[in-house]
């Protein structure tokens, strides 16, 4: 059995690493995002020192952290599943000796293994060499995040598992992918630190589970929030992965009632 | 002249087949302007925090920004309306050979890759821009004239031509590359540095948007212009820049063109 999981991983990982060109591109692409917002934040702070509690230095590797780590959770495998559902190649999926929740599940897990090195980490050195952004990190900030950060692929997988759903039921994945990635560029805190938006912004943000995906395990990395608060994301983030598996659970199971297949 | 004449009759006749095939692709079509809609909101959210937390940006205020962000939009409308066929050159066109196809026919090929542009979501983009520039003038108490109008409408035209000079140019690159769409896109980015004034960059990204891609001609400089703020000779040469990159684009093109054999048989 996890000999198969482990095949799944690696055949994802070494897949994506053939696209050479789109990975580059990806990374030129989050690194032109970033610097505007950046460079936005720093004509800002020729006037004050900090803003919500932040200054220009943590707020500059806090966008930093949010565009190369952040590509994990904004371009997920719902593209992928959809993909394979629009071109039919679902059916050969249903039909592995492993369930198609558990396949995508390691596709998952290959998937970030890839995006780690080969966008994630690039992206982040050469911002840190075009801002000269100073780096020093607790060590047990790091091992928390980490924890925090193994939540957030499970959740975020289950979210792109929903997205992917969707596409059994609609003729075209795309345009789903945009709505997807703006959502959740907006409400993780990629486009700002969640202290940023207007007080009743920040009260439904903090119902949802996105803003586990980038701003909570940025914030405890950063040494930004309190034991207190590390402690309420972790619960949040527990509530949250039993609510999407179940949430999950039952789509998939009325989605495979209704199959509609293209393709050859 | 007869020939650009008749150029043009050809484009439109071509445009209007191709905006019959659209009605094809309704629920898709649906689900991309929402799309587009949430992707511009982005933006505007954006701007929104940001001005949460300070009053001006090297002498910007809010509704000067958002002006930019009109003029970009507008700008934008125009580029997917006429251009947005140029990301297919690459992937559809130069790989599947239906290039030649092109080649054969009497008028520049650039005309006819010009006429499939179907994009009807520009039109929301149009819309939109048009709305933020006169929501930002109203606010600004800038007199909403019948020359501001006709300004608008001019400039926002111009640069919508000099972001089609761009795309076009870069599109140049399909007769090397298969995947030119996406080093189109990529260095398409660029043009997000134009939704905010030009001053708070650094010189070379300056220079980048002024020389290399003329993005601060688009938003910037007619921005400038309608608050007042004078930037000299900068201020006025949008349409010059325009001219000036069309003709070397062409001839790019044109240059590229030669290289090109055909894929299909």
């Amino acid at each position: 059995m996890f000999r198969n999981y482990l095949a799944i991983i690696r055949a994802e990982f070494y897949r994506g690493l053939n696209y050479k060109i789109d990975n580059l591109l990806s990374i030129v692409n989050r690194i032109i995002e970033v610097s505007v917002l950046i460079f936005i934040w720093k004509a800002i702070y020729e006037n004050q020192t900090t803003i919500q509690g932040m200054d220009l230095t943590t707020l500059i590797l806090y966008y930093a952290l949010a565009y190369s780590l952040g590509h994990i959770v904004q371009w997920g495998i719902d593209e992928n599943m959809g993909f394979n559902i629009t071109t039919g190649r679902v059916n050969m999926e249903l039909l592995y000796p492993i369930s198609y929740m558990k396949y995508y599940f390691c596709y998952k897990i290959g998937h970030v293994l890839r995006q780690l090195f080969v966008i994630v980490l690039p992206t982040l050195l050469v911002l840190i060499l075009l801002f000269q952004i100073p780096l020093s990190f607790e060590i047990s900030r790091i091992f928390l995040f980490l924890i925090i950060m193994l939540f957030t692929i499970i959740i975020s997988f289950f979210i792109e598992f929903i997205f992917g759903l969707i596409v059994f039921y609609t003729t075209s994945s795309w345009g789903l992918q945009i709505l997807k990635s703006a959502l959740i560029t907006i409400l993780s805190g990629a486009l700002a630190p969640l202290e940023f938006f207007p007080i009743w912004a920040q009260k439904i943000m903090n119902l949802l589970p996105f803003q586990d995906l980038v701003y909570s395990p940025i914030m405890t990395l950063l040494g930004m929030n309190s034991s207190h608060e590390i402690i309420t994301i972790l619960l949040r983030q527990s509530v949250w992965m039993i609510l999407l598996f179940v949430i999950t659970k039952l789509l998939f199971n009325k989605a495979i009632k209704k199959v509609t297949i293209y393709g050859g | 002249m007869k020939k650009i004449r008749h150029q043009f009759k050809m484009y439109l006749k071509m445009f209007q087949a191709s905006i019959k095939s659209l009605a094809e692709y309704r629920v898709d079509f649906f689900v991309g302007l929402v799309s587009q809609i949430f992707y511009e909101l982005i933006q505007i959210i954006f701007v929104i925090i940001v001005f949460q937390n300070t009053e001006t940006i090297h002498g910007w205020n809010f509704y000067e920004v958002l002006l930019l962000c009109g003029l970009l939009n507008v700008a934008m409308g125009y580029v997917d309306f006429f251009f947005e066929e140029m990301y297919e050159v690459g992937p559809h066109y130069m790989k599947d050979g239906t290039f030649d196809i092109l080649l054969l026919r009497p008028i520049h090929p650039l005309i006819s890759i010009m006429a499939n542009s179907r994009s009807l979501t520009s039109l929301g983009n149009i819309l939109l821009g048009l709305f933020l520039c006169g929501y930002s003038l109203f606010h600004l108490h800038i007199s909403i004239t019948l020359s501001t109008i006709l300004f608008l409408l001019f400039i926002t035209f111009i640069g919508g031509m000099i972001m089609g000079a761009i795309i076009t140019l870069l599109c140049v690159s399909s007769f090397w590359v298969w995947d030119s769409n996406e080093i189109m896109w990529s260095s398409f980015q660029l043009h997000r540095f134009a939704q905010y004034p030009l001053t708070i960059y650094n010189s070379i990204i300056k220079f980048i948007l002024i020389v290399v891609t003329p993005f601060a001609f688009v938003s910037f400089f007619p921005a400038s212009f309608l608050l007042g703020r004078d930037y000299g000779t900068l201020s006025f040469i949008a349409p010059i820049v325009a001219l000036l990159f069309w003709v070397i684009t062409i001839k790019m093109w044109n240059w590229g063109m030669k290289f090109y054999k055909s894929s299909g048989s």
